[in-house]
């Protein structure tokens, strides 16, 4: 039977990627806990509360989906998130090819996700940019034939205009999915544990 | 237990025993287990969550020569649980509706 200690040493290495004031949380907590349990009961506690896996598998599940709640979310936390999801779904404990299949979905997820909003960042960053190219060739050709000039400028503005105004809808939209994909990523990891708990 | 635990419905139960009094993360765990078929783990994640969202404040107590790290429920608090209090009766009666109006109530 593994000791108190090791276990808490256990679970302390599978959290190791979280902030420092979360692992003492979280380290405090369980060893209150077990304290409170009484030296007699280590070992029923620690069938009641699962592996170290199990027990760091939800911290970190839970912390993702915490973490992007809070107001000042952008899209670097999401992509935080995902990794915390992605360490939960590592830390728990769950048959191999089973896993090989959940971490292959994910990754598709994580893809699409990411390429959608690639290719919108290129369409975003790509207007100014021939935007700028336009303006210069049409003050370019000013002496030569206004007409043309003033056409090239006044279409160079139409792109930078639209790029500065769809700008911030991208930016939501790049927020949304991340946290949204979060969201899904935490649901199909809560039904996974949710299962295994279930199916002993 | 056949039926589902959703996230909300545990924080309104965590909210609910807070509500009552302050209680320490054991006893705590204890308490809600009585009510509700979840693993020990799952209230650790539930309590820093709560915590996070200012639901709740904790204060250190000694016990016995060591730590006892009591949860109190703040005003916020109180409010979030009596929203999810009102949620939850509405629930409720529709739920109950079906299930038991439909089988007596032909």
């Amino acid at each position: 039977m593994v000791s108190k200690d090791e276990y808490l040493k256990k679970l302390q290495s599978k959290i190791k990627k979280l902030p420092n004031e979360e692992i003492n949380e979280a380290i405090d907590f369980y060893h209150e806990y077990f304290a409170e349990a009484g030296e007699e009961n280590t070992d029923s506690v620690i069938a009641r509360l699962g592996s170290p896996s199990f027990v760091a598998s939800q911290i970190l599940a839970d912390y993702a989906v915490k973490d992007l709640d809070t107001n000042t979310s952008t899209t670097k936390k999401s992509f935080s998130a995902i990794w915390f999801i992605i360490l939960a779904i590592l830390a728990s404990p769950i048959a191999l090819p089973l896993l090989i299949i959940i971490i292959s979905l994910v990754f598709t997820l994580i893809i699409v996700c990411g390429a959608s909003i690639l290719t919108f960042f290129v369409f975003i960053v790509g207007l100014p940019v021939s935007g700028a190219f336009s303006i210069i060739a049409g003050f370019a050709v000013i002496v030569q034939h206004w007409q043309t000039s003033i056409f090239f400028i006044g279409i160079g503005l139409v792109a930078v205009g639209m790029g500065m105004l769809l700008f911030s809808p991208f930016a939501n939209f790049s927020k949304m999915a991340t946290s949204s994909l979060v969201k899904l990523l935490k649901k199909l990891f809560d039904k996974l544990t949710y299962r295994r708990k279930e199916g002993i | 237990m056949s039926f589902q635990l959703g996230s909300s419905l545990l924080d309104a139960c965590v909210l609910a025993v807070l509500a009552k009094q302050d209680a320490y993360g054991y006893s705590l765990t204890q308490q809600v287990r009585e009510v509700m078929d979840i693993s020990e783990s799952t209230l650790y994640p539930v309590l820093r969550r709560l915590q996070k969202k200012e639901y709740l404040t904790t204060y250190d107590q000694s016990f016995q020569g060591r730590n006892r790290r009591y949860y109190r429920i703040t005003a916020s608090g109180i409010e979030k649980y009596e929203e999810l209090l009102k949620e939850w009766v509405v629930y409720k009666q529709k739920i109950d509706s079906v299930l038991v109006g439909g089988i007596n109530g032909e």
